[in-house]
């Protein structure tokens, strides 16, 4: 594409106008995208204007005074030599850089120390943000947990919710089963006492009043051998025999389930 | 190198090719811009301090006047540059310059007086009558408030030449004075020279306190007129 497209190097033979209307825009890296890091310290440097790579330099040749010969004899040269006059300036060269680097060696280290404390308190602000929304996200995060956890333990309160229900039902089925046992019972022990004082008693009023007590079928039961009971039961036991045999058939499996 | 007192504030030319130009410009190579939120230790105190002076200058001015924050907060850091700059041995300083004071103090100055001319009429020509004058002083009253007006731009660049240019020459000739000595009495040399230093150090502060002024001054003529 860069070979196809055309750049400002082969431009010469278009007209600008069509150089205008087919420049390239925003081909390469631009500039905002990941920037390289700043060097942490600057160069070495002695007496702040010469590098330290100068005397490493001349080391070898020299040894250690040898720059600083050098340098005396540099200036020694240009004083004699005039080709650094002495005149009222050479006065406030002295007064003006003696002054700045007397304020330098005395305030350099805490104005430097004020610079990075401005950058780490920038740094410690965004990152304060940066932690508050981690932390907001976090304890988020933590509640729905724990509100997940408290829902897993919702089956509990259900399953006892469901047994008390399942417990009350059970009661009342077998509080209405007992009702109806007494109830049944009640009738039963109506006739069995009814049939008892006919046996003890009933039979004589019966021969008393001649046999046509006999009407009353209902009253009597299966007692004593006799004719007039076994008359009496004949036409009874056609009648409702079938019902109370039901009667005494039924309470015998309920008197069992009860009692046992 | 010097021969005379003038010589250091003739404007510098190298074979007839103006270096002044060079000169104006090169305190704006000390003010580097840099897009990162975490810069060197230089760049981060020059932020620091801008912002300092910014917010200390511009919040007495209501939006209107803030919009002339990058016009003075450009103007103070380039007349305390070059002030400092022309501080160094050898150095010119074109501020020293009257022109060059005037063509600063001028446009300014008017840019401020016909704002609030045209925006705020009445109250603009109400400034040239105090409250409170009694009738009869009335008219002379005029004359001199109209008198003071034009002479601000005047006044602005007057005193920013005089006070550099008094300094530098104040230096010179301390200096001259020391070298003197040096060969008569080393004492009196000495003692020529501890006055020197004491110089340097009152040209340091001047040299910043005459761009702060300048600013202050054209901020509070804004602050009049907006």
């Amino acid at each position: 594409a860069a070979a196809a497209a055309p750049s400002l190097k082969n431009a010469a033979l278009l007209r600008p106008g069509v150089l205008q209307a087919t420049r390239i825009f925003h081909t390469g890296q631009p500039n905002l995208a990941p920037v390289p890091p700043l060097p942490e310290h600057g160069g070495k440097v002695r007496f702040g204007l010469l590098p330290e790579e100068f005397f490493q330099f001349l080391y070898p040749k020299t040894g250690v005074t040898g720059p600083y010969v050098l340098g005396t004899g540099l200036i020694l040269r240009l004083l004699s030599k005039e080709i650094y006059a002495i005149t009222p300036e050479t006065f406030s060269v002295i007064s003006t850089i003696g002054f700045l680097v007397y304020i330098v060696k005395k305030h350099g280290a805490s104005v430097g120390e004020f610079a990075d404390k401005l950058n780490e308190q920038k740094i410690a602000q965004l990152e304060e943000v940066k932690q508050a929304s981690i932390k907001q996200i976090q304890d988020a995060i933590d509640m729905e947990k724990s509100q997940q956890a408290l829902v897993q333990k919702r089956h509990y309160l259900f399953d006892v919710q469901r047994n008390n229900i399942a417990m009350a039902l059970e009661v009342t089925y077998r509080e209405q089963l007992h009702r109806v046992y007494r109830e049944v019972k009640n009738r039963l022990d109506y006739h069995i006492s009814v049939q008892n004082y006919d046996a003890s008693e009933g039979t004589r009023a019966h021969d008393k009043l001649g046999g046509e007590a006999c009407g009353a079928e209902h009253l009597c039961t299966a007692g004593e051998g006799n004719s007039r009971q076994v008359h009496c039961r004949s036409k009874a036991a056609r009648k409702e025999g079938s019902s109370s045999a039901s009667y005494v058939n039924t309470s015998i499996p309920i008197k069992t389930a009860r009692n046992s | 190198m010097n021969e005379n007192l003038f010589t250091s504030f003739t404007t510098p030319v190298i074979l007839g090719l103006p270096l002044v130009t060079l000169i104006v410009l090169f305190p704006s190579l000390l003010f580097p811009t840099s897009n990162r939120l975490v810069s060197n230790r230089f760049v981060t105190l020059q932020q620091w301090m801008l912002q300092l002076v910014s917010k200390q200058m511009m919040s007495i001015h209501n939006s209107k006047g803030q919009t002339w924050t990058l016009m003075l907060m450009s103007l103070i850091l380039f007349i305390g540059s070059t002030n400092l700059l022309g501080l160094l041995p050898h150095s010119f300083t074109p501020t020293t310059q009257l022109s060059m004071n005037l063509g600063m103090a001028i446009p300014l100055w008017t840019g401020a007086v016909i704002t609030g001319f045209r925006n705020k009429t009445k109250a603009s020509l109400a400034h040239f009558l105090p409250q409170g004058t009694p009738t009869p002083l009335i008219p002379m009253l005029v004359i001199i408030e109209t008198i003071s007006l034009f002479i601000q731009p005047m006044a602005l660049a007057v005193r920013l030449t005089a006070n550099i240019t008094a300094g530098h020459l104040l230096i010179h000739l301390i200096g001259g004075a020391t070298l003197a000595l040096m060969s008569i009495s080393t004492t009196t040399a000495l003692i020529t020279f501890t006055i020197l230093i004491l110089l340097t150090i009152l040209e340091f502060a001047v040299a910043m306190i005459q761009a702060y002024v300048f600013t202050l001054l054209v901020s509070l003529y804004l602050h009049d007129n907006t």
